[in-house]
């Protein structure tokens, strides 16, 4: 893994107020600050209602700031766009077509001649481990599939940053860390920065190369987490993982942080 | 292993054909059982109506018999020249069918996709909504006379407003993540419209479609009575005034063979154009 400091992604200050209606208000957010450095993997944990998924969307440009800024590469973001690639809970296959036309639907849109889009769409659905249902629709596959049609179509698509939102939720516990394993070896043979969030600890710890910790009511960042154990490496084996020194440490860490902030909320 | 005991075995038999009660709450029944109370049901309503007109139990001028009905059209159909009549027909339902998805499908996603749009025509539809078709016969007739126009326009009115209505309900059904993804693809909104939104919706789009077409036969029906002189309809008012119900059944039973038709060449097409809706 090279480990270089540029930041890819920049989030400052950011502020966001919800209007319920009826005149009631509620800050999802408030002041938060964080960056996201070119080529990790950067994790946002957190107990429900922290707005880890507000922020993640913020990033996208599906949601705008109530207060601060986000800058990818400098550029203040406004609105969503291809260098933000999103990849969500629920199942976004586009059911009407193939899994290789799902792949290229990114490319399509946007321009790239045939012979390139064939040729991606080939790699990646061959990263994700799809070379033998490319041509079968998204309804004939497993929700753990369906997911990797997603994440193959968005890494087609060439972004910048890949967001993903809580993308492992729906799936069962075994594929739930095939899954894992697998964004660990795209991370490592794509260098592509990724920001993921999630509410499981084994998951935060396993792919983070940073995690940025919110409390709740509203989402502030409590604390950015570097798993040193690791030791700047990436694990591609979960089982490995759990046994290493510190490993355990991390865990417990995290766990007191959760009910810390749980607490609160009941 | 030790060999299952012989009483063991004829339990085995016996489970696999158990006597169940023919009555069984939330079961599905067997296709042939399904076929056989099809059947069955219509040997029964034959039935009656064969032995009614022929013990003489109803008036034969106002109840003929089946056979009488059968013979009736194909007489109709083969010397009198029907086949012309049902054509004019088919053709009215299609082509006034036609313009109303010409308008309606545009419409119908554009309202479900942009609540500005929404905002605009919403109010409109919803107000005719409740105005039934018929209540327009006068004045239609009054605009455009006895020709095909006003035939064509009561089917249109009768149709238009609940199928903007139904398919903009289905556009907004379409998930908010699907919607999501093609932006952060880098998705235009033209895009996210033409190539996500209406695909997504597509199969919803064409169930209305069969819904509403069966509400056209009905109207069509209604302006042939009331005012035509070609056509299925018209054929059964002339025959009304002959005293002729062998050939007002007749007429009836070929509207409902049509409707019949027209749904499952729909629902044919819509497995067709749909292959991924399949089930694995």
């Amino acid at each position: 893994m090279i480990m270089t400091q540029v930041t890819a992604l920049e989030i400052k200050n950011i502020t966001k107020v919800f209007e319920l209606g009826g005149g009631n208000r509620v800050t999802a957010v408030q002041d938060v600050n964080f960056k996201v450095e070119q080529n990790s993997i950067c994790v946002l944990l957190g107990p429900s209602g922290c707005g880890k998924s507000t922020i993640l969307r913020m990033m996208a440009g599906l949601e705008i700031p109530t207060k601060g800024e986000i800058a990818i590469g400098g550029r203040t973001v406004d609105g969503p766009g291809r260098d933000r690639g999103m990849v969500f809970q629920a199942y976004t296959s586009f059911d009407w077509l193939s899994v290789r036309k799902n792949v290229e639907f990114g490319m399509k849109i946007n321009g790239i001649d045939p012979d390139e889009r064939r040729e991606r769409a080939e790699r990646f659905i061959n990263l994700v481990g799809l070379g033998k249902f490319a041509d079968v629709y998204p309804s004939q596959l497993s929700g753990g599939m369906r997911q990797r049609v997603a994440i193959a179509r968005t890494l087609a698509n060439d972004p910048e940053v890949l967001l993903m939102d809580e993308p492992f939720g729906a799936l069962d516990a075994e594929t739930r860390w095939l899954m894992q394993e697998l964004m660990i070896n795209v991370a490592e043979q794509t260098n592509t920065t990724m920001v993921i969030v999630t509410h499981d600890l084994e998951e935060a710890i396993f792919l983070a190369d940073k995690i940025v910790f919110l409390s709740s009511h509203p989402g502030r960042v409590k604390e950015e987490i570097v798993p040193e154990f690791k030791q700047g490496q990436r694990i591609a084996d979960k089982e490995r993982a759990v046994k290493l020194d510190g490993y355990a440490e991390l865990e417990s860490r995290l766990m007191r942080l959760m009910r810390e902030e749980g607490r609160g909320v009941e | 292993m030790v060999p299952p005991h012989p009483l063991d075995r004829s339990r085995a038999v016996t489970a696999q054909s158990p006597s169940r009660p023919f009555f069984r709450l939330r079961k599905p029944v067997s296709r042939r059982q399904s076929i056989l109370s099809a059947l069955a049901i219509w040997m029964v309503f034959f039935g009656v109506w064969i032995f009614a007109s022929a013990t003489g139990m109803v008036n034969e001028l106002l109840v003929p018999a089946p056979q009488q009905v059968f013979a009736t059209t194909i007489d109709l159909f083969f010397n009198r020249g029907f086949g012309s009549d049902v054509m004019i027909s088919i053709a009215r339902v299609i082509g006034a069918f036609g313009m109303a998805i010409a308008v309606a499908v545009p419409l119908g996603v554009m309202m479900g996709s942009f609540p500005a749009i929404e905002a605009v025509f919403a109010p409109f539809v919803s107000a005719w909504r409740y105005l039934p078709a018929p209540s327009f016969i006068p004045i239609l007739l009054m605009w455009f006379g006895t020709g095909e126009a006003p035939k064509l326009a009561l089917l249109f009115i009768g149709v238009i407003f609940f199928l903007i209505t139904l398919i903009m309900d289905h556009t907004k059904n379409v998930r908010e993540e699907l919607v999501e993804t093609a932006l952060t693809l880098g998705a235009s909104r033209g895009t996210v419209v033409a190539r996500v939104i209406f695909p997504a919706v597509l199969p919803d789009i064409m169930v209305a479609m069969r819904q509403m077409l069966a509400m056209a036969w009905t109207y069509l029906v209604i302006a042939e009575i009331v005012a035509s002189t070609t056509g299925i309809g018209a054929m059964m008012m002339r025959a009304r005034r002959f005293l002729k119900t062998d050939e007002i059944l007749s007429g009836i039973i070929v509207i409902g063979v049509l409707g019949l038709v027209f749904d499952l060449a729909f629902a044919a097409l819509h497995r067709r154009a749909f292959p991924y809706l399949q089930k694995k």
